[in-house]
């Protein structure tokens, strides 16, 4: 841009020299044209003056001549021959005799009065010959030369001065000059400008006054005018340049030596210069022309550039027209103009017949064609709201369609834009189809809608199988565990201690099952509270001793030290892992081995953060590499005969896995078959404050319960048996209702503080668990019904059904089956008894 | 982008700059038309010219005002503060009464029309300074006019010198027919017989220089009679007297009862123009030619002349140069053959104009011997001539004066002239009423109108058309001041018309008659009323139609009386070369029959303002509306 600027500087700039050059130049030739045209005027006009002055000189010189002789005439034949042959020489019109009061006697005998005005007394008085102009009725203009004479007689006329008379005709040929071809004019002219002696040209026609011809010249200024008048008044020469009819001309003057005349003459400057001007003219014409071809060619250069930049933007237009054709074609949606003013439309996307069933030239003719696709007269024109959108503004409608020629149902997005195009306010409108997507749309919803059943139904399957299984379940283990305590014979208790274990096992496995289903079902949530993290590992141990206990394992600990140990961590989770993987560490290594657990803290992404690292490794049996690649999948166990050694469900490694997933840890295994296994857990975890940090549970400790009451609602009646047999085996007293009514009734009925605690069953016939809480919650005239703690114990298990019986407004939650040990710990707790 | 567009910025303005210098002047405003104001000396001249000019520029708004045919009219509007009229006219000229207006005045001497004029007749209009401010109009011949029947009747033939003019008058006395009589009362009558009995001495190498003496004389600078020359004047004027038979009484004699006789053929010859003469001819049918005034020979007889007029330009035209071109052009229409037609209707006796020929009247058969040997005195008319020739020349009638009396009377107030009528203050005009022409008429016109009928206690008054030619002004009035607001001494009348007989009045002066006359071509021309008011229409440009006639606000009753004055000279409006528009007969003889003898309207308007000494208060005694 800074190159073409310069470019653009550089032609005006010689531009402008050629311009400046030219008017010099032109200046130059014009003074110089003038001063020489000006010096061959006056040359040639001075000869017609001196050629008037000659006429006047020679005349009065003449006229000397004559009145001698006149008065010496004998007669007046005499006087008239002799006058006669002076016409001859001078050529004058008329002969007079004057007497001293300006009364004339011509040669004819005509008498008259010849006015000379001031000049008689000038000539009579003063004696001095007189030129002036004089006028009789009917005949032109005169000029009369006259000189006194002595006085004399001519046919009895007295008579003092003698006059020869010129008509105007006569004095011009004197001032004729043959050059410049009749077209110059000569004047003589009073010094007010008047013309005494007019030999006009033709354009110099009916002119009387010299300066009256002068002040019409534009070129002239009143000073130069006023010179003008001077140099006449003074007898000055000189030359101007003046305009008239539109055409320069040249004035040359001087005074006429005679009277206070001046004489001048007048060409048009063209005449004057006509060879000159050829030359100015001719090169004014090649300058001209050249500066021309330079404009020109400037002016072609930004035509052709126009035109380029032109044809680029038809060249843009036809590629953008022809992929808008083409997309129009093809999409989905229909493109429309609308002149906002008329609603006239000034564009359709040519897919509209596909799109809508509406023919193009139909839409052209009348927008309003398109409002006949609504399906239900209930919809609002969208035409009839063009007006409210402004520039710049766009609204969208979803409108359902019929198809004007199949008659199949659309769904249409109507988008519409109001824009402004030079000045002009268009509306532009997009019918975008989008019928596929309604039906997508209806598709997944149906599968949504479908999944979200099946979930349902997975999860009442489960609710339900959790809550059947441990129904049974807790009547098996609880009456296996009444039986041990009747000192049955060996061969009994061996039966009985495979029956516990059998149900042991059962039981984990569908713990088990139920948590790997529901980690995948995404019920399981991670749930960090601040904990103080080496505490988990010191629980873990503490559980760990117990899987020890009857085993010839080395277990040695390594523990890391951490300044600040209060971190946001879900300590259940982290624990459930650690026990799960020392579980296997103790149950996969043979007595004489050997396993080791380390914890220690790294720092974590930030200041905030730290990372915990737990390795255990053990001198168990190992894992192929095969199995390994495979040990967190669900229901894998390597198939080695171990599985009848070493009981599992095959979901432990892959709850861990999903627990230390949840928590964003990572888990890895190193294992070589026969040699031992290592796995390293890492969890990051947010420091917290120290104040913020729960309490761990303590351990089960034995506590004193005996007398306590408690009314238990149980509808199984076996399950009512054995809770009431172990409870009743800690010294508690228990009442059982077989229902939730028959609860409330009980509650109700007793009075207050009989009861220290309620065993709420939830799932019972007439009345739910939670119902019968509610109710008796609800008794306002029981000081202790909102005080009793109402423990639910039931085979719902999971953690939303903890959940529930908290909301509905229970104390606690015990699952089936029930380990007595967690319930005593349950009712101690509530009951605020402690260890003793 | 830039570049592109500053190339085609520099190229439309260089084509910008193309296209205006190819302009030319700037337009002139097509609406708004210049105006000029033109005083006319005499209202002859309101209707040829006039309306010609109108015609001629349809982009000038003219305004024309009967004016008078003074130059002291010019000076007092000087004195007063006022400026000059665009351009003004007058036919008592000479250049030392016109010394005082030069300032005020353009100098011509540079214009085109100026140099049209032929150089011997321009010269007598150049000052000192070199100046021409004034331009005379064609020659206007003012001679003696005889009544060529009756010479024939008689056998009496036409005499071609002194001794046969005098032996003609003889000849009619004889048989009882008075052979010559003029109009002594007027001062041009005067000035014209006085100085054209001796044209002779006038016109000599004495008289021409003492002329030009005269006439280049300052206020400082007074110039009186030449010892040598005039007192032949005024010997042949004792002279003349005698041998025209002048009696005593006849000193008294207006235009009308010295032309009675001669239309009857009881006289033979009277000082007339040879305007005049033609009409007589024509209208009268009386064969009516000019004789010169006569010399001791033919050779020595001579015709006095004088131009039309003698028009100037105000100074203040040069403050603004369209109208300065405008103005000239108007002059070189006026001075063109067509124009000068327009004022001497075939009668002058020559053009002071080149290229402007005119065909002399034939009543000047008898002198065209007069006219080849360019025998054409030009009077000598200044002012104070004027005054002092009635003066001495009425003394010298009455045999108060001898020639040498005459002659020295004449010398004497000449070199110190003062108008009795400018002397003395007559009153002291306490408020001014201008004289422009409104929708409601002149309110100077109203106010003069109103002050009349003031000393007539009629019941209303009329006048004919202007009577007012200038505006009043406030402060000193002298009587010659107050005259100049009346035009003329036109007749008065007063006496009992019937509303009927008003309506029909007013109708002649103002509607458009059958024949196309008009006796209001211009509305400056229409008629001034006191008492009564009356509504007109312009219908079309220069043509109105009367509406209404109201007294005090009530429509005119027809069958009631009223005491009517009229004030004004029916010679313009009845006049074929004029308006040519007839009074109605029962009109005219009951109007004559209310003519209040010896009393014109100037007499009138000095009797009023005698009594009132104020102009009165202007009413709006016309109303005039544009339509169809």
């Amino acid at each position: 841009m800074k190159k073409r600027l310069a470019a653009l500087l550089l032609f005006l700039a010689l531009a402008a020299g050629l311009v400046w050059a030219g008017f010099t130049y032109f200046g130059f030739v014009s003074q110089t044209i003038y001063e020489e045209s000006t010096a061959h005027l006056t040359e040639i006009f001075h000869q017609a003056n001196q050629t008037l002055y000659n006429l006047v000189s020679v005349n009065w010189s003449r006229m000397r001549m004559w009145t001698p002789y006149l008065e010496r005439a004998e007669s007046d034949e005499e006087i008239v021959a002799y006058v006669n042959q002076a016409r001859e020489e001078s050529n004058f019109t008329d002969f007079y005799f004057i007497s001293r009061n300006g009364e004339y006697l011509a040669l004819s005998g005509d008498r008259g009065y010849l006015d000379l005005r001031d000049q008689l007394a000038t000539l009579i008085l003063g004696d001095q010959p007189i030129v002036v102009n004089s006028v009789v009725p009917d005949q032109p203009e005169i000029m009369v030369f006259a000189i006194p004479a002595e006085h004399g007689s001519y046919r009895g006329f007295d008579y003092e001065a003698i006059a020869i008379t010129y008509n105007n005709s006569d004095l011009v040929d004197a001032l004729k000059i043959s050059a410049f071809d009749g077209q110059a004019s000569t004047f003589a002219v009073l010094p007010d400008g008047r013309i005494v002696v007019d030999n006009g040209s033709e354009d110099m026609q009916k002119i009387h006054n010299l300066f009256a011809l002068l002040e019409e010249s534009e070129r002239l200024t009143d000073g130069e005018i006023t010179t003008l008048q001077e140099d006449f008044l003074v007898g000055n020469s000189g030359s101007i340049v003046f305009d008239a009819n539109g055409s320069p001309y040249y004035l040359v003057y001087e005074p006429a030596n005679f009277q206070n005349w001046t004489v001048l003459g007048i060409v048009p400057a063209n005449v004057v210069n006509a060879s000159m001007n050829k030359l100015q003219s001719t090169t004014m014409l090649v300058v001209s022309g050249i500066a021309t071809a330079l404009a020109v060619l400037l002016l072609l250069l930004v035509i052709q550039q126009n035109r380029q930049k032109l044809k680029r933007k038809d060249h843009e237009l036809l590629i953008r027209d022809e992929l808008f054709s083409k997309l129009s074609i093809n999409v989905d949606d229909v493109f429309l103009m609308v002149d906002a003013n008329d609603l006239r439309v000034e564009y359709v996307s040519p897919n509209i017949e596909k799109l809508v069933g509406i023919p193009e030239q139909e839409v052209l003719r009348n927008i309003y064609e398109i409002e006949h696709l609504i399906r239900t007269d209930e919809s609002v024109h969208i035409l009839d709201q063009l007006s409210t959108v402004l520039p710049g503004e766009q609204r969208e409608w979803d409108r359902e369609y019929i198809h004007q020629k199949t008659g199949e149902e659309l769904w249409f997005r109507v988008v519409v834009f109001c824009t402004d195009i030079q000045g002009e306010k268009k509306y532009i409108l997009d019918l975008s189809d989008r019928t596929k997507d309604k039906k997508i749309n209806q598709k997944l919803e149906d599968a949504v809608y479908t999944a979200e059943n099946a979930s349902r139904a997975k999860t009442t399957f489960l609710n339900n199988m959790s809550h059947d299984i441990r129904t049974p379940m807790n009547a098996i283990i609880g009456f296996t565990n009444i039986a041990m305590k009747q000192e049955p014979k060996p061969e009994v208790r061996g039966c009985l201690e495979k029956i516990r274990e059998s149900s042991e096992h059962l039981l984990t496995l569908i713990n088990d099952v139920l948590d790997i289903s529901r980690i995948e079902s995404g019920k399981t949530k991670f749930a960090p509270i601040p904990v103080d993290i080496t505490a988990v590992a010191d629980t873990v141990l503490s559980i760990i001793q117990g899987f020890l206990s009857n085993r010839n394992i080395a277990f040695r600990t390594h523990l890391a030290k951490l300044e600040k140990p209060c971190v946001l961590a879900d300590a259940v989770r982290i624990r459930e892992v650690l026990v799960n993987i020392l579980g296997n560490a103790v149950k996969f290594t043979e007595d004489g081995g050997t396993i080791v657990f380390e914890a220690s803290y790294h720092p974590g992404a930030d200041d905030r953060h730290i990372t915990v690292r737990y390795r255990i490794e053990d001198t168990g049996v190992g894992m192929s590499e095969e199995f390994v690649e495979h040990i967190f999948d669900e229901f894998s166990q390597e198939d080695n005969g171990a599985r009848t050694q070493y009981k599992g469900t095959g979901l432990g490694m892959a709850i861990t896995k999903r627990y230390v997933d949840l928590m964003g840890g990572t888990i890895s295994v190193e294992s070589k078959k026969g040699e031992g296994s290592a796995f390293t857990v890492e969890i990051p975890l947010e420091l917290t404050d120290e104040s913020n940090v729960q309490m761990q549970e303590l351990p089960a400790a034995k506590v004193d319960l005996i007398g306590t009451k408690i009314l238990m609602a149980e509808d199984n009646d076996l399950n009512a048996e054995i809770a009431m047999v172990q409870l009743e085996e800690l010294g508690i007293q228990v009442t059982r209702a077989a229902d939730g009514i028959e609860a409330v009734k009980i509650f109700a009925e007793n009075p207050p503080d009989s009861f220290d605690m309620i065993f709420m069953d939830i799932m019972m016939p007439k009345m739910t668990g939670y119902e019968a809480t509610a109710a008796i919650r609800a008794m306002r005239d029981r000081p202790d019904a909102c005080e009793i703690p109402i423990i639910a114990m039931t085979a719902n298990a999971f953690a939303e059904d903890v959940q529930a019986s908290l909301d509905a407004g229970m104390n606690g939650h015990i699952a089936k089956p029930i380990a007595m040990d967690e319930v005593a710990k349950t009712i101690a707790r509530n009951l605020n008894r402690y260890p003793v | 982008m830039k570049t592109k567009r500053l190339i085609a910025l520099l190229l439309a303005v260089v084509m910008a700059a193309a296209m205006l210098a190819g302009c030319g002047e700037s337009s002139k405003k097509q609406d708004d038309k210049i105006a000029i104001s033109m005083y006319m000396w005499d209202r002859s001249m309101l209707k040829g010219l006039s309306p010609w000019l109108e015609k001629k520029f349809p982009d000038i708004e003219f305004t024309f005002i009967q004016s008078f045919n003074t130059m002291e009219y010019y000076k007092d509007l000087l004195a007063r503060g006022e400026e000059i009229p665009d351009i003004i006219t007058c036919r008592r000229f000479s250049l030392n009464d016109a010394a005082p207006l030069a300032d005020h005045l353009m100098d011509l001497s540079q214009t085109e029309v100026a140099g049209t004029f032929y150089s011997s007749y321009l010269e007598v209009n150049r000052e000192t300074n070199g100046a021409i401010r004034w331009l005379p109009m064609c020659a206007e011949v003012d001679c003696t006019m005889a009544n060529k029947d009756l010479f024939d009747q008689y056998g009496i033939p036409l005499p071609t010198n002194y001794a046969e003019f005098v032996a003609a008058i003889d000849a009619f006395e004889a048989v009882g027919i008075k052979g010559y009589q003029t109009d002594w009362d007027y001062d041009y009558t005067c000035l014209e017989t006085m100085q054209g009995c001796a044209i002779p001495e006038l016109m000599s190498l004495e008289g021409t220089q003492w002329r030009m003496a005269y006439e280049s004389e300052t206020e400082e600078e007074q110039v009186g009679l030449d010892d040598v020359v005039w007192p032949k004047v005024f010997e042949k004027y004792e002279q003349f007297l005698k041998d025209v038979r002048f009696e005593q009484g006849d000193e008294e004699l207006r235009f009308s009862a010295t032309m009675d006789p001669y239309y009857q053929g009881k006289t033979a010859m009277v000082r007339n123009t040879a305007a005049l003469a033609d009409n007589i001819t024509q209208e009268r049918g009386i064969n009516s030619v000019i004789l010169p005034y006569f010399g001791e020979t033919s050779e020595d007889n001579w015709l006095l002349t004088y131009p039309m007029c003698q028009l100037a330009v105000s100074k203040t035209v040069e403050r603004d140069e369209a109208k300065r071109k405008a103005v000239l052009e108007v002059l070189s229409a006026i001075f063109s053959e067509e124009g000068q037609k327009q004022v001497a209707y075939g009668t002058s006796v020559l053009s002071y104009n080149k290229e402007v020929n005119i065909t002399s009247s034939p009543a000047l058969e008898y002198v065209q011997d007069c006219i080849d040997s360019n025998h054409l005195y030009m009077r000598l008319a200044s002012t104070e001539v004027f005054a002092v020739s009635q003066d001495v020349g009425h003394k010298m009638m009455t045999g108060e004066y001898d020639a040498k009396a005459g002659y020295d009377a004449f010398n004497a107030q000449i070199t110190n002239f003062k108008d009795p009528d400018a002397v003395e203050v007559m009153f002291t005009q306490e408020t001014a009423y201008s004289n422009d022409f409104t929708d409601h008429g002149s309110a100077a016109a109203s106010s003069l109108m109103n002050t009349i009928r003031s000393s007539m206690e009629a019941d209303m008054a009329i006048g004919f058309s202007p009577t007012v030619s200038t505006s009043i002004y406030a402060g000193d009035y002298t009587l010659q001041q107050a005259k100049w607001v009346l035009t003329a001494r036109n007749s008065v009348y007063q006496g009992e018309y019937t509303g009927e007989e008003v309506w029909r009045f007013m109708d002649w002066l103002v509607n458009v008659k059958e024949d196309g006359s008009n006796p209001i071509h211009h509305r400056n021309l229409m008629p001034v009323t006191s008492g009564l008011e009356y509504t007109v229409t312009e219908y079309e440009r220069g043509k109105f139609r009367l509406e209404k006639v109201t007294v005090n606000g009530e429509p005119l009753d027809e069958n009631a009386t009223y005491n009517l004055m009229l004030v004004g000279a029916d010679t313009f409006l009845e006049h074929e070369t004029f308006c040519n528009c007839p009074m109605p007969a029962d009109l005219k003889e009951k109007r004559q029959a209310y003519l209040v003898d010896d009393f014109s309207s100037q007499e009138c308007m000095q009797e009023a303002l005698e009594k009132t000494r104020q102009f009165l208060e202007p009413t709006e005694y016309v109303t005039i509306l544009q339509g169809k």
